[in-house]
Formats: C-alpha cells, structure tokens, sequence
C-alpha cells in the first residue's frame, strides 16, 4: 500500500513549480561554485608545486647547522572543495629548526587568497547544501500532514483501509526521494567538473571519501525533512506549521551556529594573542640578558666580530628566535669565541624553547577547549552537525592539521636529539662551512621527515560523533512523527 | 489610523510579537555584552602592540640608516561604533608593515578574544546581524496574511463595503506592521546601549550618537522594505500559506542567498592573478632591472660610499625595490576591485545594501580598511621624505638610499612622523553613504508601489 501513495506523491511533487525552481537552484548553484573552486583549487596546486620547488632549493643550499630551517609543505586536498574547513584560517607550510616549533598559529600561506572578500563567507559545497537544501526540507515538508488536513484530503485517506503508519511512510518517503533528485543530480555533476577537470588524482580513496560524503548529506537532508514533518504534525494548519519550522529554522541554522562560538568565548575565553606575544616577548629579554652574561664570561663585553664584513657588538642582540650566525673567518680568536658561545648559548636556547613550546601548547589547548564547548552549545544544529562531520571526512577539521603537527613536533625532537647526539653545538660546522670534513649536505644528514598521512578509517571516525548524533535525531524525528501521528486528529 | 491602530492592537497580542520581542531583546543584549568584551580586548590589544612599535622605534632613532630599514607595523585603531556594526573585521586586514622603501599588507588580524583559527568564522553578532536578518524575517511573520489573511476570514471584503478606500487600508497595514516592528527594534536597542554604554562605558562621543540615529533611519527604510514586500505579496496571493511560502522563499534570496554567492561571481567575474604568476611578475620586473644595471649590478664596494660604481648599484637596487612594491600595489588594487565588483554585485539585495551603508555611517568595514590603507601608504611616503630631509643635514653621509649609504646621526624621536589613521567625522560619512540610502529608499518605495498596485487590483471576494 505503500508504493501507491509514494508514486502518487512522488508525481505530484516532481510535477510542481517549487521542485523546478530548487532544482534549477541547487544545480547552478553547484556546478558554478564548482567552476569557481575549482579555478581556486588550480590556482593553489600551482602555487604549491612552486613553493616546493623553492623550498627544495634553499633547503639544498644549507651548508651551516645554524641556518637549518626543515620546511614541510601540505598539498592542497580536493575535498577542501566539498569542505573548506580550517584551510581558510590556517597556512600550509610548516617550519621546524631551533628556534621553530610547529604550531597551528605557526604557519605560512602559499595562496594567501583575497583578503577583502572575507566578507563573502567561503561558499563550499557543504555551505550551498546547508542553505539550500534545508530550506527545501522546509518547503517540502511542512504541508505533509497538516496541508492534507486543510486539503479535508486526509479524512478521506484515512476512512480508507490505508494503516497510518503506511500513509506516513509513502508520504515521507515520496518527499525524501524529491528532495534527493536535485541533491543527487548536482553532486553528481559537481563530481563530473572535478574529473574532466584534471585537478585531481581520483583514487579509491577519494571515490570511499565522496561516497561517504554524500551518504552524510543525505542523512543531513533527511534531518531537515524530518524536522518539517514534525512540525506538520505537530500543528493543524500548514501557515502555522511553515511559519514554525521558519522560525526553528532561524534560530537552528542561523542564530545557534553563529552565536554559540561568542558565548562559549565568555565562558572559556581563549588568550588573547597579546597575552601570548608579551610571554614571548618576555622570555626572548630574559634569554637576552642570559645571553650578555654568557658573552661577559667569555670575553670583554666590547669585543668585535668580524661577520663577512659587518661589524657586531655581539649575538645577543639577534635574540630568541634568530639563529643563523654565519663566521667566514680564519681569524682563530674569533672562530674560538664563536665555538664557546654557540656552546653555550644554543642549549640555553633550546631550554627557552622548551618553555615557549609549553605555552604554545597551553594555548592550543585552550583554543581547543573553546572550540570543544562551541561544539557541544551547537551540538544540537543539524547544519553544525553536517559541517563539522564534513570537515572530518574532508581532512579540514582542526584533529587533521593536529595529526600532522604532532608528527612534525616529534620530528623536532628527532632533531633536537641528533644535533646533541652529534655535539653539533660544539663543531665548526654550526656556523661556518670551511672546516667541513663531512660533504655530503646538511640536509642529507640529518634525520628525514615523511609525514605519515593516517588512512580514511580515522576520518571516518572523527566524523562518527556527528553521525550519531544526527541519526539520533533522525530517530527521535521519526518516533515523535508516527507517536503524533497516531494520535493527529483528521477533521 | 483606526486600521493601524487595530492592526498594532491584534499584533501585540498574537504570540508570534512576543517570540519576535523576545528574540530581539535577547540577541540585542548579548550582542551588547559580546560586542563590548571584543571591543575593550581590542583596545588593549591595539594599545599594546602600538607601544610596542614606539619601543622599537624609539630604538632605531639612535641612527637614521637604522630607521630606513626599520619595518614599523602600522595598526587600525578599533571603533566604538563597532559594537552596532562591526563591518568584518575580525577577517579583515587591520596592519601593515611600512618600511620607508616598501609597504605590506602584513597580515590578517587574529587578536580578537573570540577569532579562534580552530572553529569557522562566525558571522558578525551586531545591529546589522539582527536588524539584517532577525527583523527583517519578523516583518515577513508581520504581514504576510496582513491581505490574504483579511480575504480568508472573509473581514476584507466588509472592510471595503465600508468607506474605507484600499490607499488607505495599505497605508492604515504599513502603519500598523511598522509600529509594532518598531516596539522589538525599539526596545532591543535601548537594551543594548543601555549595556554598551552604562555597564562598559564604551566612549560614545555625540557624533557616534548621531551615527546611532542615522544607523536606525537607515535600518527603518530596510524594514519599510520587507514590510512593503510582504504587503505586496498578501495582496497578490489569495491563500497566507502561500504568501508566507513566498515571502520566505524571497528573504532567503535577498537576504542569504545573494549575499553569500556574489563572492563566487566575483571569483568568476573578476578573476585575480594567483601568487605564482605574481612573482613571475615580479621576477620579470627585477630581471628586467638587472639587464638595465647589468655592468653594476652585485658589485659594489662598501668601502667607497661616493663611488659612481656604488652610486649606480644603490639606483640600481632602489629601482628593484620600486618595481616589485609598483607590482604588489598593482595587485592589492585588483584584489580591492575584486571585493568591490562582488559587493556591488550585491546590491540586488536590500541587505548588502543595508549592511554598506550602516558600514559607511559608522565608519567600519571594507571602505575603512580601503581609507587606512591608503592612508599607510601616504604615510610612508611622508616617513621617506622626513629621512632625505633628515639625511641631507648630515655633511658626511653619501645621500643614497640604502643603509649602508646613509647618515648614521640620531634623530629626535618626537620629530618623526606618527601613523594617524584617519578619522572620519560624520559630515564625510554620510555623503558616502548618501548613495546606498537611497538606494535602500528606491527598493522600498519600489515594494509599496507594488503594494499599491497590487492592492488596487485586488479582489476581495
């Protein structure tokens, strides 16, 4: 008996005008931002394989441990198209040396992108289904029991021998499949552009990553339809009802998502950046003042460097976070003072480092708290639910970018270890190149840096927490339909 | 008037005036508290990182070849008005590095208390948020069974048996949803300065309070809009259900939907070259400089400061530095004429239209950031000619732009220039925002002459 009712209601929805218009909607909307982001996405492959390549080179040419700066380049991922995610706060290239620790706040860009168009929120895929999509839900499911009420429709559906549970099911199932025809049909053609575009390797895991994708959003959609029919059955009008899933749409979609983040900075305020740059600031005098005394000990403090020509009262004043001290010199004197400072002062620095690396991560963390608690006052909004689920599929969510500073702070360590390991502070070799007896490149000798990228399963289930909790809606939805349902009253 | 006030009366006492009352005093408060808290961490922060460059620059005065090379970060002070229109500016470019040989748009600003880089960028929770989008929904719950809802309880057609003519029936509705839309806006307002201004002091000058009065005239035509248009629409439908589908379905595009995808028509319309083709450029530019300078060019001997060697290669450089900063402003016009292509695309809704000019009144967003670059720029021009002067007094130096080449006398600190951003009263804002008023005011008027019409021809059996 179910069959009969969804065709019927299948025909009545595709043949009516909204069904046209979302659908032309929905599939221009898609496929130009496609045109768009996939120009964008072209744009930064370039950019990328350029900085690459400029990277390789000066990290070639390094032939002073003092100068060594090991930089790591992301490469920009196709799904940042279906989720922008933090690829729009956060850089792409990496550093680590002495004075460098990785850091989410630590970051170069190699396509910074407009700036003044911040205004004009990044319109990924995922956005354009959120708002358009959900808005469909409404249009589509507000009417489905209250509208056949008004219609006096229902009363005579159900003197027939049709069970209310079957009529549900027909009238549910028939909105749902209308409102998946544009959905599929864009996405579908959304993913077409992308592979006659060349802009992408599409291996298996890109087809598992979009097909996972597009089950989510439909899970999405069915949320939002579901929400629609609650409120339809719910009310005996269908203006009370369409007024009444506008205003939960408001305040679900608009208001929760952009205000939950403010609150949530009352309540677990994250420190401001000044805060973090005066502790900076803060340690790089003190390790300034450290730094004089070690230059006191070891010879007067008018003492001066010959520096290729350049005359220095000192290295202190290149402070915390500058190394590369270069001395092309035969000069004896100078060469021997140079090896006590480094000596000395290099393993200072790396103490002070080891501080700056526990601030940076305290206020990671706390960052992390904020956005924890944004989360669970916005748990609740089917569309935050969607994006951050997405952005975890997509590997733009913030645990990505974690997964892979973490790698890199441990390749850090690594570093650190070999330069003790090899008593690098105490060689020539840290800041001249003419005594050299080892020609093979620094960068050569040091340990290696391969970023492990962690398989689709852990995406998965970074993004399982979201699914839960819209399918729970999804269920809850569907209980409370066919409890009100079962007890709607026709007349 | 009988028909306002009837119209003010059955409002008020329908649920939907008291969840759209509620809603508004509960955004307009905690605005007030979120805005204020961002305002006052912005003060500081500006404060902070501005001594902070005075340190560094009290520092350098000791040498004026020190001050040539010196990179200063020039900061836009934040505005009290922000707490009513905070024009993006948690995403927007709030420094620069000025160098008296160079200029660069440093970086975005990521000082705010709440710009956390781990979460999306929330959209600004601010007058324009809640005017914009709140409001403008409440006069569609306002008016859209305003005709339609009058026809189907059959109360239109005794209406108009009366002597009541239609010009006046619409006038009479207009009134009547305008008041009562009033009353939230009204009472949100209050609230919220109330909070901004009794509880954080935030210092509002007489002028701010007057941008306030004109930020509420402009936000008053913005709902005469939405309000005609719902009018418009009852009057042309005969069923509310379906005017308030419609209705919907418009606000969704003027207010969400246009807004958010001119960025893409921007991007598709008025493309921008990408980073690598900028530095091929600018390889190009120095490459070009090199072949002109190629007898000179790399050789110099520091030694001979007066040299026609030394004087050549110092040409030669400052050229190169001239030519890639002439590349760079190029490209920062073309990516300000690519926001300013997408903003304008935007003008077909009512709420970009609303949200630019409040931006211009309160002297915040796009147009400020435009105005404080300019006014960096200028800026470095005056600094560089402030050392030439400076430079010239001192017999021993070589006169050529390049630290090496430059006096190394001291200069009195108070004697050099200072960044000050520019700040617009309101006799220059308003003009500016003259424009996007009346715009605002054509669309409304559009809105009710479609209402009137509509109304005309409307039958009410």
């Amino acid at each position: 008996m179910t069959y009969p009712i969804f065709i019927k209601e299948m025909r009545e929805n595709v043949s009516s005008f909204k069904f046209l218009v979302f659908f032309v909607l929905v599939f221009l909307l898609v496929n130009l931002d496609m045109m768009v982001l996939i120009r964008l996405h072209k744009d930064k492959t370039q950019d990328f394989d350029r900085v690459r390549n400029e990277m390789t080179e000066t990290m070639n040419g390094i032939d002073i441990y003092s100068d060594m700066v090991v930089k790591h380049i992301l490469k920009p991922g196709i799904f940042s198209l279906f989720r922008e995610g933090l690829d729009r706060n956060i850089g792409n290239v990496y550093k680590v040396s002495i004075p460098d620790i990785p850091s989410i706040e630590n970051t170069e860009k190699t396509t910074p992108g407009n700036l003044f168009m911040a205004e004009f929120a990044g319109l990924d895929l995922t956005r354009i289904f959120i708002l358009v999509m959900s808005i469909m839900a409404i249009f589509w499911g507000h009417n489905a029991v209250s509208g056949e009420k008004e219609d006096r429709t229902l009363g005579l559906v159900l003197s027939n021998p049709v069970s209310r549970s079957v009529f549900l099911l027909g009238k549910i199932a028939a909105g749902l499949a209308a409102l998946l025809i544009p959905f599929l049909f864009s996405f579908i053609t959304g993913i077409f552009i992308i592979l006659f575009s060349g802009s992408a390797d599409w291996g298996p895991t890109p087809w598992l990553i979009a097909g996972t994708y597009l089950v989510f959003s439909m899970l999405f959609i069915a949320v939002c339809y579901f929400i629609s029919v609650f409120i339809s059955v719910l009310t005996h009008k269908s203006s009370t009802a369409l007024l009444s899933a506008l205003l939960v749409w408001i305040v679900l979609f608009l208001v929760v998502p952009n205000i939950s983040p403010y609150i949530s900075g009352e309540i677990k305020q994250a420190p401001p950046r000044q805060k973090l740059t005066a502790e900076l600031d803060n340690l790089d005098n003190e390790f300034k003042k450290e730094v004089v005394e070690i230059e006191k000990k070891i010879k007067p403090a008018n003492f001066i460097i010959d520096i290729k020509g350049n005359f220095m009262p000192g290295f202190n004043l290149f402070g915390l976070f500058t190394t590369g001290v270069r001395v092309e010199t035969n000069y004896q004197p100078t060469l021997d003072y140079m090896k006590e400072y480094v000596s000395r002062v290099e393993p200072l620095r790396l103490t002070y480092m080891d501080k700056i690396e526990k601030i940076t991560l305290d206020r990671i963390n706390r960052l992390k708290a904020h956005k924890k608690l944004t989360d669970i006052l916005s748990g609740f909004s089917p569309a935050y639910l969607f994006s951050g689920g997405a952005a975890a599929l997509c590997g733009t969510d913030a645990e990505a970018y974690e997964t892979f500073i973490r790698q890199f702070r441990l390749y850090r360590a690594q570093l650190v270890d070999y330069f003790h390991r090899n008593r690098v502070f105490n060689s020539y070799d840290y800041f001249t190149s003419q005594f050299s007896k080892d020609k093979t490149r620094i960068i050569d000798r040091i340990p290696s840096f391969k970023y492990n990228e962690r398989p689709f399963i852990e995406r998965f289930n970074r993004a399982l927490g979201q699914w839960i909790f819209l399918v729970l809606e999804l269920i809850a939805l569907w209980l409370g339909c066919v409890v009100l349902f079962m007890k709607y009253d026709p007349r | 008037m009988k028909i306002a006030k009837k119209d003010i009366l059955e409002n008020v006492m329908d649920f939907k005036f008291m969840l759209i009352l509620l809603l508004s005093i509960i955004t307009f408060s905690s605005s007030a508290i979120v805005q204020s808290m961002r305002y006052l961490d912005r003060v500081g922060s500006s404060a902070y990182f501005g001594n902070n460059e005075q340190v560094k620059i009290k520092e350098k005065s000791g040498s004026l070849s020190a001050l040539l090379n010196h990179n200063q970060v020039v900061f836009l002070p934040p505005n009290p008005l922000e707490f009513a229109v905070s024009g993006n500016y948690s995403s927007l470019p709030d420094r620069v590095a000025v160098s008296p040989l160079q200029f660069r748009v440093d970086s975005i600003n990521v000082e705010n208390g709440q710009a956390n880089p781990l979460g999306d960028t929330p959209l600004d929770f601010d007058w324009t948020f809640i005017i914009g989008i709140v409001l403008s929904f409440g006069a569609i719950v306002f008016t859209y069974d305003s005709i339609s809802g009058e026809k189907e309880k059959g109360t239109l057609r005794i209406i108009f048996a009366n002597t009541v003519d239609k010009y006046r029936f619409l006038l009479g509705k207009f009134t009547g949803s305008f008041l009562t839309l009033c009353i939230p806006l009204v009472f949100g307002v209050v609230i919220n300065l109330l909070v901004v201004t009794v509880y954080f002091k935030l210092p509002l000058s007489p002028g701010h309070y007057m941008g306030i009065l004109i930020i509420l005239f402009t936000a008053s035509i913005y709902l005469s809009f939405f309000i005609s248009l719902g009018l418009a629409v009852s009057s042309l439908v005969d069923r509310s259900m379906k005017s308030l589908a419609v209705l919907f379905f418009a606000w969704v595009f003027l207010v969400l939907l246009i807004p958010s995808t001119s960025g893409i028509f921007g991007n598709l319309l008025h493309p921008v070259m990408n980073s690598t083709n900028l530095k091929q450029i600018q390889d190009k530019a120095v490459q070009d400089i090199r072949e002109k300078y190629k007898e000179t060019y790399g050789r110099v001997d520091f030694s001979k400061p007066f040299s026609k060697e030394t004087i050549l290669w110092v040409k030669a450089t400052n050229e190169t530095i001239d030519a890639v900063q002439k590349v760079k402003n190029n490209h920062l016009t073309d990516l300000m004429a690519q926001a300013q292509f997408a903003r304008n695309f935007s003008f077909i809704s009512p709420f970009s239209i609303f949200k630019y000019s409040t931006e211009n009144i309160s002297d915040s967003g796009f147009p400020r950031v435009r105005s404080f670059l300019k006014g960096a720029q200028r800026y470095r021009q005056d600094l560089l000619e402030f050392l030439i002067r400076e430079d010239k007094k001192d017999p021993q130096s070589p006169h050529l732009l390049f630290s090496h080449f430059f006096s190394r006398k001291p200069v009195d600190f108070n004697n050099i220039p200072r960044f000050t951003p520019g700040k617009s009263s309101l006799s220059e804002t308003l003009p500016r925002s003259f424009i996007y008023i009346l715009f605002l005011t054509v669309y409304a008027l559009i809105a009710f002459a479609a209402a009137f019409t509509a109304i005309i021809q409307y039958d009410v059996r």
